[in-house]
């Protein structure tokens, strides 16, 4: 005869016993209200009976809750308040036997409500301590864990860390919520590189290199009918894509701090890391890494309601575009507004408008400016040259104005420049090698396209010719 | 009797006093009181959770721009929906296996449990009526009736695995525009306007230009606004006449007078809101204020005639007329000019082969011949004025067309045409943060069904939201009593095409 633990088999009655208090005491509650009613009243009878059965069912789930608590490890917080909670619905619920036995009448109808309360906290808790934070919501598609993952974003797929960038993010979305720092089930957390290599109770679940010796991996592809596969029947599971890069994680030595290129990848292997690529635009590119005050809110709304088309280039973000393209004159008036915000500015578009010195100015004082369209103007020579102080200018675009290679050469400063647009300015497309040469990187488009008029565009075709 | 009245005044009192002391109210309240604090509890809960604030709209003034939820690559859309739905098979889709197969009948297990328009029996396969070549870095097929938007091969990232569940225009072009193949829902233009605003106020926000002689099958519902707010719907504008018909002051009647008038009725609206505070009617006074504008500036950007000839020379465009080249040029200037949302509808890709407009050996030639030169001009112009990068240019029809000849009722048609095909077309995106030379998909041997990188009208909606800096989950719009969504309860954004 095996040696019966039976502690824990006290401990493992406790789900089954909880339900019994529950039931029976929303039962009791029910046959209380209802007695009220005069069709109803013969029930009566039965309440204070039922209250007391309930309260001994709740006493009995009590003494193996508590004998489950010390043989398996939960989160403190929520095993304290649910312990608690439930201890106070075991004594309230002898309290209302005894309230009814004395016929306390006044005491009956708060008793019954404040214990119908306790119930439902105390099972709430229950439920987070066995099925995990947001189980309740997550059907919601809220999960509250879920939505405070934030997808890191990856510009380039073969630059990021395997690790750090694509498996830990997929372990943190899956399998956090029972085995990390809130919940260790079966003694396993899989939140650093030490606990993914130490294991759990039964043994070790990652081995570098070995695949179908890797518990963590073998739970993963299993039948997910079977009761060992993970994550457990309920839970969100993980993507074909996402067990493959598991798959291609440990087989190829689970490296803690390689990058995706330093690994042999298969053409599936390469196509499937492009979709843990970021989804989201390379915001660092676009946007300041430092942060600026928002901007008046009085000269915004002055801009707008001047016709100015003004907003944050993002929702949040105190950085703004700006737009005149309503617009074939910037007055005094606007400029002093435009100036007030000059910092926040990030996006300029200015087409067609009337350029002159005070224009000028006001556009050079716009420090954080990324993006300026000033096409179809008459800007000069000398006034772009202002411009050279706008050093984190990455797009101009001048087309359509009388600037030339020489205005360009004034704007030494401008490192960040990247995309130039000449089209119909006295630069020449000889003048490309020198642009490339002032802004190493740059893609200067000088224009001037043509298609070419084909015999057949014009031509239509007839039956019988 | 003195005592008696005495007795009521101590009762009225005590009556009194359950109203105010802290005792009955407690008695009294209790359950409600429980049920707050549970409401409570239960609300620290984030139930409901991360409430995604509503989109707060001004109505006043509707098209004020505003921010998306990141920052998006594209401001503006340019979709050419080619009403119909041209053939893959003769344009982008290129299948050598299929011209083997030419002339034979139709393997019975591509027909079984299948439902055609028009197909009835056993059809024969119909082979590529063209030569298709590779072009560019990128090695794109591209068809010999598309000569010049071979040239720009590379600046197009393809989806060669589109589907979709309609094998009727009407509701293919309501399910590719709208979301859902019945009337009634906003189309994408609304939906980009209502989330972007415009950024010029001096012009609609969504404009919609339409060729070849007939609306879409789908009429005006694919460019309507459905729920939301109406100033969200595409304004139609022609390229002959006046761009927008009813704008324009009527004979004898100037633009003072016009002022005039308009002041009158904003000053009556005024006191009417002053009376109700009825957000609509300020809605109603920033309307006429707009089209008082529009007057001015539509005119103004719909006018081609001061475009220089080498443009007209570069897009095949000619003014004064209707034409596919006109609406193509006029976009480009309307996107220039700030307008979010153009959407170009060019009818007469319906190519079944009943007679020489539909035969793929003669109409559809012709068609190609009138987009080919115009789109390949248009995105050369955008790249020159450096807005292609900012300017998402999206290209399809509706469906696609069977690697089958059309039999009508079981009759070989008199030309060479093919049948409506929901399970595998061809589109293309451009510009707009849009990969360069990229393509997604691809279809079995001969064309009949999509094998891999399946896509939906749905997934394309999502890309395009996507690219102007939306979540489409997250833009929504409360109507009945729930939010509305374009993609409603589907779309994956397409990551395979964006840089």
């Amino acid at each position: 005869m095996p040696d019966i633990d039976w502690l824990l088999l006290i401990g493992h009655f406790h789900p089954l016993l909880v339900h019994l208090p529950v039931g029976i005491l929303m039962w009791a509650i029910v046959l209380q209200w209802v007695s009220k009613l005069p069709a109803f009243s013969s029930v009566s009878g039965a309440i204070p009976a039922t209250y007391l059965v309930g309260a001994l069912m709740a006493i009995l789930s009590c003494i193996s809750g508590w004998v489950l608590s010390t043989t398996a490890t939960y989160p403190a917080d929520t095993l304290n308040l649910h312990k608690w909670l439930g201890i106070a619905v075991a004594v309230i619920a002898i309290n209302q036997y005894i309230v009814y036995h004395q016929q306390w009448q006044r005491l009956k109808a708060p008793v019954s409500v404040l214990l119908l309360c306790l119930l439902m906290i105390a099972g709430h808790f229950g439920g987070t301590l066995t099925h995990g934070e947001g189980y309740l919501t997550q059907s919601l598609g809220i999960s509250p864990a879920a939505a405070t993952i934030v997808k890191k974003n990856i510009p380039n797929i073969q630059e990021a860390l395997v690790y750090e960038d694509v498996v830990k993010p997929v372990l943190e979305q899956k399998c956090y919520s029972c085995h990390a720092s809130l919940k260790q089930k079966g003694g396993l957390r899989l939140d650093s590189q030490e606990w993914l290599l130490k294991g759990g109770e039964d043994g070790v679940v990652l081995r570098p290199g070995n695949l179908m010796g890797s518990e963590l991996y073998k739970r993963i592809i299993m039948d997910p009918l079977e009761e060992k596969h993970m994550p457990p029947k309920g839970k969100l599971q993980l993507t074909d894509a996402e067990s493959r890069m598991i798959n291609w994680w440990i087989s190829s030595g689970a490296s803690f701090h390689a990058k995706a290129k330093d690994i042999a990848q298969t053409e599936q292997i390469k196509k499937l890391l492009t979709s843990f690529q970021g989804d989201v635009v390379v915001e660092e590119d676009v946007l300041p890494a430092e942060a600026v005050d928002p901007a008046p809110a009085n000269a915004i709304q002055k801009l707008q309601q001047l016709g100015v088309a003004i907003y944050p280039v993002s929702k949040g973000s105190n950085y703004l575009a700006v737009n005149f393209v309503a617009f074939t004159e910037v007055d005094k008036n606007m400029l002093a507004l435009l100036g007030s915000i000059s910092k926040q500015v990030l996006w300029l578009k200015m087409p067609g408008i009337k350029v002159d010195d005070a224009v000028i100015k006001a556009i050079a004082s716009c420090v954080h400016l990324r993006r300026l369209s000033i096409e179809h103007t008459g800007i000069t020579d000398t006034q772009l040259a202002v411009f050279n102080q706008l050093t984190s200018l990455r797009y101009l675009n001048i087309i359509d104005t009388k600037i030339s290679i020489g205005g360009l050469q004034k704007l030494d400063q401008l490192k960040q420049l990247r995309q130039l647009y000449l089209y119909h300015t006295m630069v020449l497309q000889s003048d490309v090698p020198k642009i490339r040469q002032y802004f190493p990187g740059i893609t200067a488009d000088i224009g001037d396209y043509r298609v070419e008029t084909l015999v057949t565009d014009t031509q239509v075709l007839r039956v019988g010719g | 009797m003195a005592k008696n009245i005495d007795q009521l005044q101590q009762e009225a009192l005590q009556k009194a006093t359950q109203e105010v002391t802290r005792r009955y109210f407690f008695k009294d309240c209790l359950t409600g009181m429980g049920a707050m604090a549970l409401g409570n509890f239960l609300g620290g809960c984030n139930w409901l959770g991360g409430k995604e604030e509503a989109f707060p709209l001004d109505t006043s003034n509707p098209f004020m721009p505003r921010s998306p939820h990141f920052l998006g690559k594209a401001k503006s859309v340019i979709y050419l929906h080619m009403a119909g739905a041209p053939s893959q098979l003769e344009m982008f889709d290129y299948k050598p296996e299929l011209q083997k197969l030419d002339g034979l009948d139709c393997p019975q297990s591509l027909l079984e449990g299948k439902k055609f328009a028009f197909i009835r029996g056993v059809p024969k396969m119909l082979g590529p009526q063209v030569a298709f070549n590779q072009y560019g870095e990128s090695g794109h097929w591209i068809s010999d009736h598309l000569p010049h938007l071979a040239s720009v091969a590379d600046e197009l990232s393809f989806l060669k695995g589109v589907q979709t569940d309609q094998f009727n225009h009407g509701p293919a072009q309501l399910l590719m525009h709208t979301g859902v193949p019945r009337l009634g829902r906003p189309s994408i233009g609304a939906w980009a306007t209502y989330g972007l605003g415009s950024e010029n106020s001096n012009l609609p926000g969504f404009v919609v230009l339409t060729s070849g002689g007939h609306f879409p099958d789908a009429g005006k519902s694919v460019w309507g606004s459905g729920f939301l707010p109406s100033v969200y719907q595409g304004v139609q504008c022609r390229s002959e006449g006046d761009p927008v018909l009813f704008l324009q002051d009527p004979q004898g009647m100037d633009r003072d007078l016009r002022r005039a008038s308009i002041d009158a009725i904003n000053q009556a609206n005024q006191q009417t809101y002053t009376t109700f505070k009825d957000p609509e009617i300020v809605s109603r006074i920033a309307q006429y204020e707009m089209a008082y504008r529009m007057q001015m500036s539509v005119p103004e950007v719909m006018d081609i005639h001061n475009e220089p000839a080498y443009i007209h020379e570069m897009y095949g465009s000619k003014p004064g007329i209707a034409s596919f080249a006109n609406n193509v040029l006029l976009a480009r200037k309307l996107v220039e000019k700030g307008v979010r949302f153009v959407q170009l509808f060019d009818w007469g890709w319906d190519s079944h082969g009943t007679d020489p407009n539909t035969a793929l050996d003669y109409g559809f030639i012709n068609k190609c011949r009138t987009i080919d030169k115009p789109i390949t001009a248009l995105l050369l112009d955008l790249k020159q004025r450096g807005l292609l990068e900012e300017t998402l240019v999206v290209w399809g029809g509706e469906f696609g067309r069977t690697p089958m000849q059309e039999n009508r009722d079981g009759k070989l048609n008199p030309f060479k045409g093919r049948d409506h095909h929901p399970e595998a077309f061809t589109m293309w995106m451009a510009g707009g943060g849009i990969k360069r030379g990229g393509s997604f998909g691809e279809t079995d041997e001969i064309g009949y069904s999509a094998i891999s990188g399946k896509v939906t009208a749905h997934d394309i909606q999502a890309t395009i939201l996507h690219q102007l800096g939306f979540d489409h989950e997250k833009l929504t719009y409360n109507f009945q009593g729930r939010p509305f969504r374009l993609t409603d309860v589907n779309g994956t954004v397409i990551n395979e095409i964006i840089s």
